[in-house]
């Protein structure tokens, strides 16, 4: 028992002495100067250029899949960044690296934009291919590049398979959710 | 550029250090024991529950509301531990433990449920309150007084006002996304 509170003890200890060394660095070199504005502009950007693209007449499913997106990345992002798999060294805010990080900037938008135009499996994959590619070996090179990014035991095309089976995944999960409310909507009234 | 180089790599040794001790205290204390079991229990109770009560007709509806929520309090939650405002001694899951966190689960299933049943801001409201009630003043002092749970530098009124400002603010903007929808579906351009 004691040796639990001692542990747990432990833990938060260190938790406090990162976030106070998080918060130093974020004060002391990111905000505010150039990489961060110009971080807050890729966001910016991003949600400027899907709400001019987004098919309103289908904006709760495209939100839908944005979202489910946006939580399989924050997921990944923090259990990468904990697994001190890659790093985020600039930030918009000191807490949280993920939130504020490109990849939320990007891959949300962009995985829904895909969703919404390609309408048959065989287009999708396509266009995810190629999207994953340009991902991993144009876009993550250039943000290491940028020093928005580090790679500390990771491989560029490690992320390659996971960028297609997440894009895969949440589209069949949101057809899923679509077809189980058409057939209960069918069932209900089987006259029509 | 050296000082930013030689602060990126203590950060990284000390969330290394953190993982590891995370990873350590949970196959030690946590895994397999009895409130693992029944932390796992009661999420997969939940997740049940919450599949069997859900009107599966309006299941898209439902569910970008429960996303919205998980997104939000997700980040509201690991901006707490980060913070040192509140901490889970107990670990589902060593890496990312927010994400299995049983108070993250209950919010977005409990609310989602909310929002399914209560077509009015006025009984949305009424029932909001009494839901973020009893998370707040009885489920998480429950989970506080087994261990599962623990405020540091925060108290459950703080909790109680987020969660029902969550709650509101998610109605809104689902209400808000189904109406753009409509409007858009009756003027095509």
């Amino acid at each position: 028992m004691l040796f639990s509170v001692s542990g747990a003890s432990t833990a938060v200890e260190l938790q406090k002495l990162l976030t106070s060394l998080r918060i130093d660095e974020w004060l002391a070199e990111d905000i505010f100067h150039f990489k961060w504005f110009l971080l807050i502009g890729a966001f910016v950007l991003s949600l400027f250029i899907w709400c001019k693209l987004v098919d309103k007449s289908r904006l709760p499913e495209i939100i839908l899949h944005a979202g489910l997106t946006i939580i399989v990345t924050l997921v990944l992002d923090e259990m990468g960044e904990e697994l001190t798999l890659w790093d985020y060294p600039a930030d918009i805010i000191a807490i949280f690296p993920p939130l504020s990080s490109v990849d939320l900037a990007s891959l949300p938008m962009i995985y829904s934009l895909i969703y919404q135009y390609c309408k048959t499996w065989k287009s999708f994959l396509w266009t995810t291919l190629i999207m994953s590619a340009v991902f991993c070996f144009v876009f993550e090179p250039l943000l290491v590049w940028g020093g928005f990014y580090q790679l500390l035991k990771w491989k560029y095309y490690y992320g390659f398979p996971i960028y297609i089976m997440m894009a895969i995944f949440l589209r069949w999960l949101v057809i899923k959710i679509y077809a189980i409310a058409e057939k209960s909507q069918k069932e209900l009234s089987p006259s029509k | 550029m050296l000082l930013s180089v030689t602060g990126t790599a203590v950060e990284v040794e000390i969330q290394k250090l953190l993982t590891s001790t995370h990873l350590e205290e949970w196959l030690q204390q946590d895994v397999f024991h009895l409130k693992w079991w029944l932390l796992l229990v009661l999420s997969g109770l939940a997740i049940v529950v919450w599949w069997k009560l859900l009107n599966k007709t309006r299941i898209p509806e439902i569910m970008l509301y429960a996303v919205l929520t998980t997104i939000v309090m997700m980040s509201i939650d690991e901006c707490g531990e980060e913070l040192i405002l509140w901490t889970y001694p107990i670990y589902l899951f060593p890496i990312f433990p927010v994400i299995t966190a049983i108070n993250l689960l209950i919010l977005p299933l409990a609310f989602s449920l909310t929002y399914q049943h209560f077509h009015t801001w006025q009984s949305f409201i009424y029932a909001s309150v009494v839901i973020t009630g009893l998370e707040s003043f009885i489920f998480e002092p429950a989970l506080a007084w087994i261990n599962l749970y623990q405020l540091l530098n925060w108290n459950y009124c703080y909790n109680f006002l987020i969660y029902i400002s969550v709650a509101l603010l998610i109605r809104w903007s689902v209400i808000k996304i189904f109406a753009i929808a409509e409007k858009a579906q009756k003027n095509p351009y």
